[in-house]
């Protein structure tokens, strides 16, 4: 009844909206092994914007008809809400804040069509957990201290977990700091310098601290095609022991360097200390990505991704290898509405899942 | 941890609060926005953590 209510309200409220609300949703229709589902996301959004400075503001139910097939299944409700600014403070210093809320059942954490995140939502298999609570809080400058040197710095909190106890017992509740540091100094026009440190902590849970520092070297081949090539070392303490491991990094990325281009491609291979974005575990990620997208014509698009690598849990000693596969059509109406079509498979999970969507947005909504 | 967060977090809220009316003098405007936004983060921390371990 909750869910019937909140999205009844959505139309008066835009009807009375002042200047900067704004209306839009997304609708994702589901086929996995053994079911189907209907997703619903409304959006609710206030903008303010000023020459120096940019508001926004967001509250979107989450509404899932699950098994179409059978009548009498009860309806679920998930909830989102996002604040997100950015300032031009002065001359050579922006400011960012941003935060996002997600209460409701596991599977609705996944409040967008990403492939990677997808994929991610079907592997950790969350749907069992019933009120799943994520808070993610950053705040991050970015400043030219010099003609040739740019510091950026972040500070963020961020909580996840199961509410009740049932929930968690599937995932432990747990929240923890995280700091990040880079510093980017420009060799000459075509090569640049990058020092990364990064830092954090987790508390309850499978909780741990992890550090990390990475210097690395990108080198532009031609104006839309950069190569990277970095490496450093990491820490990854969980309970008494602590472990050093190294980070290597490496890739090739081209980007569309004008509109019109048709070509994008990213190819990245990296090992470095991470914090499993689920229960909080650290962990050790070797991970080889691609990812290739391809514009045909101004409306029509397609996407694919590939990931493959492994995973060790420090504190569990867990070893996982993962294999995930994307592929996605998306085809513009016009006005903000977009429409496609996508397929996921899951190797680790054994799961998949194919689902067509369609986007209502207005044609100036920041990708988030 | 929660005996030393949460009433940190409400010392922080008001703090923060205070010093952001406070500040009204001219070209302060960066200052007393990041007081205002401090503030505001500091309670809505307040009011998740509160969500997940009400009082009592």
């Amino acid at each position: 009844m909750r869910a019937f209510l909140a999205i009844a309200l959505f139309p008066l409220l835009a009807a009375a909206a002042p200047t900067g609300l704004e209306l839009g949703g997304v609708a994702k229709l589901q086929q996995g092994r053994s079911s189907t589902a209907l997703e619903l996301w409304p959006e609710l959004s206030f903008q303010a914007q000023s020459p120096a400075a940019r508001l926004s503001l967001g509250y979107s139910p989450w509404l899932r008809l699950s098994e179409l097939s059978r009548i009498g299944e009860p309806v679920r409700l998930g909830q989102r809400a996002f604040l997100s600014g950015k300032w031009d403070a002065r001359p050579g210093l922006l400011l960012f804040a941003d935060q996002r809320l997600l209460l409701g059942p596991g599977d609705a954490v996944d409040l967008q069509l990403g492939l990677s995140r997808a994929l991610r939502t079907l592997e950790e298999g969350l749907a069992p957990v019933e009120d799943l609570l994520s808070s993610e809080t950053e705040l991050a400058l970015l400043a030219q201290l010099l003609p040739r040197l740019a510091l950026k710095a972040g500070a963020g909190y961020w909580l996840s977990g199961g509410l009740s106890p049932l929930s968690r017992s599937l995932v432990p509740l747990h929240q923890g700091p995280l700091l990040q540091l880079w510093l980017d100094y420009s060799l000459t026009r075509r090569d640049t310098l990058s020092s990364e440190l990064s830092a954090g902590r987790t508390f309850g849970g499978r909780g741990g601290t992890f550090f990390r520092a990475t210097q690395s070297w990108q080198h532009w081949l031609s104006p839309g095609l950069r190569s990277e090539l970095g490496g450093g070392a990491g820490l990854v303490s969980s309970g008494p022991s602590s472990t050093f491991l190294p980070v290597l990094r490496a890739g090739l990325f081209h980007q569309p360097a004008w509109w019109g281009q048709l070509l994008s491609l990213r190819a990245a291979l990296s090992l470095a200390p991470e914090r499993d974005s689920f229960t909080g575990e650290p962990l050790h990620r070797a991970e080889a990505r691609a990812e290739l997208s391809y514009r045909l014509g101004r409306e029509l698009s397609w996407k694919a991704l590939a990931t493959a690598g492994r995973e060790l849990f420090t504190l569990s000693q867990r070893e996982e290898d993962f294999l995930r596969v994307g592929s996605e059509l998306r085809l513009s109406l016009g006005r903000g509405a977009e429409a496609g079509a996508a397929l996921l498979v899951v190797r680790g999970a054994r799961q998949g899942a194919a689902f067509a969507f369609l986007e209502l947005f207005p044609a100036g909504r920041e990708e988030r | 941890m929660r005996q030393l967060l949460v009433p940190s977090l409400v010392l922080a809220t008001v703090a923060l609060s205070a010093l952001a009316a406070r500040e009204r003098s001219a070209g302060r405007g960066l200052r007393k926005a990041l007081l205002w936004v401090g503030a505001a983060l500091t309670l809505y921390w307040w009011g998740v953590q509160e969500l997940i371990e009400p009082p009592g």
